[in-house]
């Protein structure tokens, strides 16, 4: 443990796998809706 | 005051507030429409307020914290991460289905395929997985009130009756009011808890601490050092991820919303809030791990938190705790009940034999079916699960294997048909099934949630039927 970068006391890798899949999954709804909107805009201008 | 009336006085003062929110409800309800889908007409903060309070459940609550109180981070990979992308897939449904003037998600199948019944098929489906599913709600208040109250399981079970069946009753008005009652109440309860925990274990840096020295820092590894196989946490969490996507609990929600930008803002809110409710609990679970070192003596882990909380808190604080897990058994439970009652009355029932059917009877047999299906998730529950959140990944799976890709293709294939749809349905559920006993029978773990396969099968299916009988409508025309 003590050889792995640490933040927080929390391994990097862990920081990665499971802080980046969580951050992603809880902002992925929110970046679905905009990009949406957006195609949706371009449609419409078209 | 003593433990047991401090609980006790919370819990009245819970109940009374309920009882108000949930008689809202009952003057608004008039019509199919008002019941199942709050006649469409659903603001911004209810719909929040309702899709968070419902996805949030008994195993949110009591299956995470005590799974990542004995296992860690990973746990969290296989359920949570894969609840909040399945709500990513819903804004797909948000997109599309506002089109369709729906009461229920099988009228969508109906109105879509033009088969009443598949209609009638899917709405038993829902009947069948809320069934069971309530099981674990029922358990998680009867865990809970059974500690709060200090009196016998299969007694503190039956209160559930109380609250589920009167706020039903109310349809989704109702259920909808006393859902930001409950949502309210279960973000107290994680706040003050975890802020509790941190205050008392030195920050979150110190907890991380602490847990490295238990079990060679499994705690803090995404695989719990290995204990969990990376293909079992990413198929069990694209099993409860699928099962989210296609679950009509909170596809009704979109139906219920008042507008399509309501409903796409409300998924997007609820995600957001729903992850960081989840932190709490996270930190809840390690730190009650990183201050005890050694597992607690609990025969099973989603008793964990109740007994975290009732012995390490004064009973002020422990009782919010205890009631915000009491607001989310209920939260959940009283929109599944509503859920099947809709079907069985209005997918089955109406669907099949009477469809001339009047609002008022509609109501009322509505209101049998929940007390009937109550009764039969309580009977259930007696004998509960082991583990919630395994036991609830296989209810998820049957939504996932029967709904997913008859709901996605048909909102956005043109060419899916009605007998693609009900061939790979069906197909879904005889190879979770096959697999299921296989697993259970044989004794041959393959680690490989069944939803995973069943899944491909029945998109594969419905994909090959879907293009051979289109090209024979083609001809035909």
């Amino acid at each position: 443990m003590t050889e792995q970068m640490m933040l927080l006391g929390l391994p990097a890798k862990t920081w990665l796998i499971v802080g980046g899949l969580y951050i992603v999954a809880a902002f992925l709804p929110t970046i679905i809706a905009v990009a949406l909107s957006h195609a949706k805009k371009e449609e419409d201008n078209e | 005051m003593n433990r047991v009336m401090v609980y006790m006085l919370y819990f009245t003062i819970y109940t009374v507030l309920l009882l108000m929110m949930g008689k809202n409800g009952f003057k608004k309800t008039n019509t199919i429409k008002d019941f199942c889908v709050a006649g469409n007409r659903l603001g911004l903060f209810i719909s929040v307020s309702t899709f968070t309070a419902t996805l949030f459940s008994a195993v949110s609550m009591q299956s995470v914290t005590g799974s990542v109180y004995l296992y860690g981070y990973s746990p969290l990979l296989y359920s949570v991460v894969g609840w909040l992308l399945g709500c990513s897939l819903l804004i797909f449904v948000a997109n599309r289905i506002r089109s369709y003037d729906i009461a229920t998600v099988p009228e969508y199948f109906r109105i879509r395929y033009k088969s009443n019944g598949y209609q009638a098929f899917t709405g038993m489906i829902i009947v069948l997985c809320y069934i069971l599913y309530i099981v674990i709600q029922i358990k998680g208040f009867g865990i809970v009130v059974s500690e709060l109250l200090d009196i016998n399981y299969n007694v503190a079970i039956l209160l559930i009756y109380l609250f589920v069946v009167y706020t039903s009753f109310g349809g989704l008005f109702s259920v909808a009011k006393t859902d930001a009652l409950n949502l309210i109440m279960i973000c107290m309860g994680i706040l003050i808890i975890a802020a509790a925990v941190l205050i008392n274990s030195g920050g979150i840096t110190a907890i991380h601490g602490n847990a490295a020295l238990i079990s060679d820092g499994a705690l803090l590894d995404p695989t719990s050092n290995g204990f969990f196989s990376p293909i079992m946490i990413i198929t069990t969490g694209m099993a409860w991820g699928l099962g989210t996507a296609a679950n009509p609990q909170y596809i009704i929600r979109i139906s219920s919303a008042k507008s399509k930008k309501t409903a796409i803002k409300m998924i997007s809110i609820s995600t957001i809030i729903l992850s960081m409710m989840y932190l709490g609990l996270v930190v809840i679970g390690m730190g009650a791990r990183a201050q005890e070192q050694s597992a607690v003596p609990v025969s099973r882990i989603d008793e964990m938190l109740s007994y975290f909380v009732h012995n390490d808190f004064g009973p002020y604080i422990s009782g919010i705790m205890f009631i915000s897990i009491i607001a989310a058994s209920i939260s959940t439970a009283n929109s599944q009940l509503l859920l099947l009652a809709g079907s069985f009355n209005y997918d089955v029932y109406r669907n099949l034999f009477k469809k001339d059917i009047s609002n008022d009877k509609f109501l009322n047999m509505n209101r049998l079916v929940i007390f009937i299906a109550g009764t039969v998730s309580l009977i259930l529950s007696i004998n509960p699960v082991e583990t919630l959140l395994i036991y609830g990944s296989y209810v998820w799976s049957i939504f996932s294997v029967t709904y997913l890709c008859p709901l996605y293709g048909g909102l956005y294939w043109k060419k899916a048909t009605r007998e693609g749809a009900v061939v790979s349905s069906i197909a879904g559920m005889v190879v979770l099934l096959f697999l299921y006993l296989f697993n259970n029978i044989s004794g041959f773990e393959t680690m490989i949630h069944p939803v995973l396969p069943a899944t491909f099968v029945s998109a594969v299916v419905f994909y090959a039927v879907s293009r051979r009988t289109y090209k024979q409508e083609g001809l035909e025309a």
